[in-house]
């Protein structure tokens, strides 16, 4: 049996040039150099060590890059939104990594990833679910709903980068 | 015999499904899941698993690396399939555990022997505060405290089950013994959650005779456990 060294299908790519590649297969590999993930293609999303592909529900249809969701009792993803009902902030599965691909998504569900901001964000701080669907706010103390932490500051609709952690369920 | 697998992922042994690397029947030439090949370090592979959500079909992959953790030294860890979030840990238990049991890091053995190093140190939890102290699945049996085996601790994996999941609220470890997985928080709620269910009737084989036992294919958070 002889070694040989692991080649990524489609070498290293900037997360543009991978979501333009074509006639991928089930199982390709490409290191995204935006992400600095190795993505494995499963046939309908590109995915990483951070996340799991979901197929988004007809409510809302299609997902953005940073959008935050919620799974629902038939395994598909919705627009997570601010609740004080734990049963509601267990739902949360976590941040689209890519725009929805035909009906589908890749979230991530830890890691660093990239989130869409409801409003101005200070770094340092915890990350919870914004009351805008899809989009997070910051708190200057974690406690109930904290998702994860702030890693950078910026404006509303921004996409920032936040850790995601374990989503605080209980009050 | 070399694999490159070009257009089809780039590994060395391509693409194999999660029963054919690490079910217990995987080395029973009779068996569906039978892939029984001399592996050496730094062989790599793409893990295969997949789930229905709206009657669609949807893959997940993981990358594997077969890794000879023996450096030298006196203790012996072997060889495994390691990969991100998957992890050498030291088994604190007797009589061992099975393949797809979650394991607990409740911090009973200070003085172990021999020596984890930093490695954890976990077990099925037999009581509802260990269960509040999830770590992982396991991906390799053990058969005595002493072991070294690997336990995933992140990412989509399955996990033997007790009693009925859903789709939208997280798992815990139950506090049987038994390794399961159960909705049931040990404690309190919010308590020791862990992961949610991806496939909440995924079959896994408990022995080289391809029993089949109830399982669950969950998504472990990978992070902090909910400890409040």
């Amino acid at each position: 049996m002889s070694y040989q060294a692991l080649p990524y299908t489609y070498g290293a790519r900037t997360e543009a040039q991978i979501d333009s590649i074509s006639g991928m297969r089930s199982g390709a590999t490409v290191f995204n150099t935006t992400s600095q993930y190795m993505e494995t293609y499963n046939g309908r999303v590109w995915m990483d060590e951070r996340s799991v592909c979901f197929k988004v529900a007809a409510e809302p249809g299609t997902v953005s890059k940073g959008q935050l969701l919620k799974t629902t009792s038939t395994g598909e993803v919705q627009l997570a939104v601010n609740s004080s009902s734990q049963g509601e902030r267990e739902k949360f599965c976590g941040v689209a990594t890519r725009a929805s691909v035909s009906g589908f998504v890749a979230v991530a569900h830890c890691g660093k990833v990239k989130a869409l901001a409801g409003g101005p964000i200070v770094r340092g701080r915890g990350a919870v679910i914004d009351g805008t669907a899809g989009r997070f706010d910051d708190v200057t103390s974690p406690a109930s709903g904290t998702l994860g932490m702030t890693l950078e500051t910026g404006s509303t609709g921004s996409l920032l980068w936040i850790a995601l952690q374990t989503i605080e369920i209980s009050n | 015999m070399s694999y490159t697998f070009n257009e089809k992922g780039g590994t060395n042994y391509g693409i194999k499904t999660y029963n054919q690397i690490f079910s217990p029947d995987r080395g029973v030439v009779s068996s569906a899941s039978y892939w029984n090949p001399t592996l050496i370090s730094g062989d790599t592979v793409l893990c295969k698993m997949q789930y229905t959500h709206a009657s669609n079909v949807i893959e997940n992959y993981k990358l594997l690396t077969w890794y000879d953790f023996d450096q030298g030294g006196s203790v012996v860890y072997g060889a495994h399939w390691i990969g991100t979030g998957i992890y050498l840990c030291y088994c604190n238990e007797a009589s061992g555990w099975g393949v797809s049991e979650f394991v607990c890091q409740p911090s009973l053995e200070n003085t172990p022997t021999p020596s984890p190093g930093t490695r954890a140190i976990v077990q099925r939890a037999s009581i509802g505060t260990q269960a509040e102290k999830p770590m992982g699945v396991t991906l390799e049996p053990a058969s005595a405290k002493g072991d070294f085996a690997t336990v995933a601790m992140m990412g989509v994996w399955p996990a033997k089950r007790f009693g009925t999941l859903t789709l939208d609220s997280a798992t815990y470890s139950r506090s049987d013994s038994t390794g399961r997985v159960t909705a049931t928080q040990p404690v309190s709620y919010g308590s020791g959650a862990m992961s949610k269910a991806l496939d909440i009737n995924y079959p896994v084989v408990s022995d080289s005779e391809g029993s089949i036992v109830d399982g669950a294919l969950i998504c472990i958070w990978g992070t902090a456990a909910e400890q409040w």
